[in-house]
């Protein structure tokens, strides 16, 4: 399998586990839940049994004390095999990442952090809602938090796999008299939360992401609700993690349409001993462009490392300019490189039941520009950029 | 960022203070957004929780920058610089008096 981060030995024993679950059980799987738009049970079942999902938990608290290079690693890994899974597992990451940098403060946070991975609990995500756009860093519904408990009702526009999860995280404005940009996020469990289905989730792509809206409903402890502003968690941790983890995964979808297309090449090349296939010359480009997001996200990957280690300094303007960039700049360019597969394996890549079919990684990859849509976020960067003034 | 405007960023004696202040006022009334009217934000109050966002302040930034007619460094477009109106102004005043 193709790999691309450098890794610490722990980093390196994580990511042969994701291989092996990649290459084992993904792989086995991922026409199934594509085509059925189902949950990839057995895919998050075989992460669950490497004690995956509870990677980036402290070793106290019962993970692996994994980096965040060791996350990107794994999504990369899954991504070459299974679209859905490998984004499944990247949300799980972004909120215990989010759990993890601004929850070890609190002793009941500490408590969920080691329940989740004690437990390889699978965490969702609930920041979208009805009514505001897809804006994530506004909020219509206000948590209602007393002295021992908190409430929240959202109408919630998507909660991915959240019917599979045991936990919830979901921002609300912070009181009811809170601005729609003054928001909390807090950590709701599913035993204390109910949700009713508004929508169905019957897409082009990334369809085992099981990405439904429905009403949340949720009561749980006060000591639940993160002391930091989501404005602090999203800046600091929520948007960089969430750019970098998908970006890998994205890479790695992108990475197996490119092998896909250079086993074609190979193919096609032991027919035509004589001559070099006239398709060469694109899939050297093709290599080229791919060689091109692999060291942007390396990049990336390296400087959010470089920075994490201080959480308690805000990313400077530049680095966060640069970390939201990587979201529209990769998810562009690894839907480019997919098409440019399909035009090299022409047919042979159009249909599906070839070792060249690239008709998912396509699908796949149309989801990219589009999951918090790179528009919006083009056009807040685009703002910036009418103050920001260094090179 | 120096603090040294800092001092004179609240007081009431200060004429250079309170002009900045003005400014401050009349550019978060004008575009800041705020849910709060701005007669009723102290100076050190939280102006995210009354209502700023990122956004937003960047044309804050960009109206103050026509007001004084300077650029600014972005350095000043921090989070932290944008919290409270105290805060800008200690910025704005450090950074148009940089021999202070």
């Amino acid at each position: 399998m193709n790999r691309l981060f450098e890794l610490s030995s722990t980093g390196q024993h994580l990511l042969e586990l994701a291989e092996k679950v990649a290459d084992e059980v993904c792989a086995v799987h991922a026409v199934d839940v594509d085509s059925a738009g189902r949950f990839p049970h057995e895919a998050i079942a075989a992460l669950q049994e490497q004690r995956l999902l509870g990677a980036y938990a402290p070793v106290d608290l019962g993970g692996y004390g994994a980096s965040i290079t060791d996350i990107a690693a794994i999504c990369h890994a899954l991504g070459q095999r299974c679209s859905s899974t490998a984004m499944i597992f990247a949300m799980h990451q972004i909120q215990m990442a989010c759990l993890v940098h601004h929850g070890l403060d609190n002793d009941a946070l500490c408590e969920e952090i080691r329940m989740i991975a004690e437990g390889q609990q699978l965490v969702a995500s609930a920041t979208t809602e009805l009514g505001v756009g897809g804006d994530v860093r506004t909020s219509l519904c206000a948590a209602d938090v007393g002295e021992s408990t908190f409430t929240v009702r959202k109408e919630a526009s998507v909660i991915s796999y959240a019917d599979f999860a045991e936990a919830i995280l979901v921002t609300a404005r912070r009181g009811n008299d809170s601005a729609s940009s003054d928001q909390v996020i807090a950590l709701a469990r599913k035993d204390q939360t109910t949700l009713t289905p508004i929508s169905n989730w019957d897409t082009l792509g990334m369809r085992g992401t099981c990405s439904i809206g429905y009403v949340l409903e949720t009561q749980g402890s006060s000591q639940h609700v993160l002391p930091l502003p989501y404005a602090d968690i999203s800046s600091q941790t929520m948007l960089p993690v969430s750019h970098i983890v998908w970006a890998s995964l994205w890479l790695g979808i992108a990475t197996d349409a490119v092998t896909r297309a250079r086993t074609f090449l190979r193919t096609s090349a032991r027919k035509t001993l004589d001559r070099t296939p006239p398709i060469a010359s694109s899939v050297a480009a093709v290599f080229g462009d791919l060689e091109m997001i692999r060291a942007t996200v390396l990049a990336a990957v390296k400087q959010y490392e470089a920075t994490r280690s201080d959480l308690s300094t805000p990313m400077s303007t530049g680095d966060s300019l640069r970390i939201s960039l990587l979201k529209t700049s990769v998810s562009v360019a690894v839907r480019r490189i997919v098409v440019d597969c399909l035009e090299i394996c022409g047919i042979a890549g159009y249909r599906n039941d070839t070792p060249y079919s690239v008709g998912r990684h396509l699908r796949d990859t149309h989801s990219a520009a589009l999951m918090v849509h790179n528009e919006r976020i083009l056009t807040n960067m685009g703002r910036l950029l009418c103050v920001y003034k260094e090179d | 960022m120096a603090p040294s405007g800092t001092s004179t960023s609240t007081s009431t004696n200060s004429s250079k203070g309170n002009d900045v202040n003005g400014v401050v006022r009349n550019t978060l009334l004008a575009h800041g957004k705020l849910i709060t009217a701005i007669e009723g934000v102290t100076d050190e109050a939280d102006l995210y929780d009354a209502g700023l966002t990122s956004m937003s302040t960047v044309t804050v930034m960009l109206a103050l920058e026509d007001a004084f007619d300077v650029e600014f460094p972005e350095t000043l477009l921090s989070r932290k610089t944008f919290s409270s109106i105290s805060s800008i102004e200690a910025a704005l005043t450090a950074f148009l008096t940089p021999d202070l």
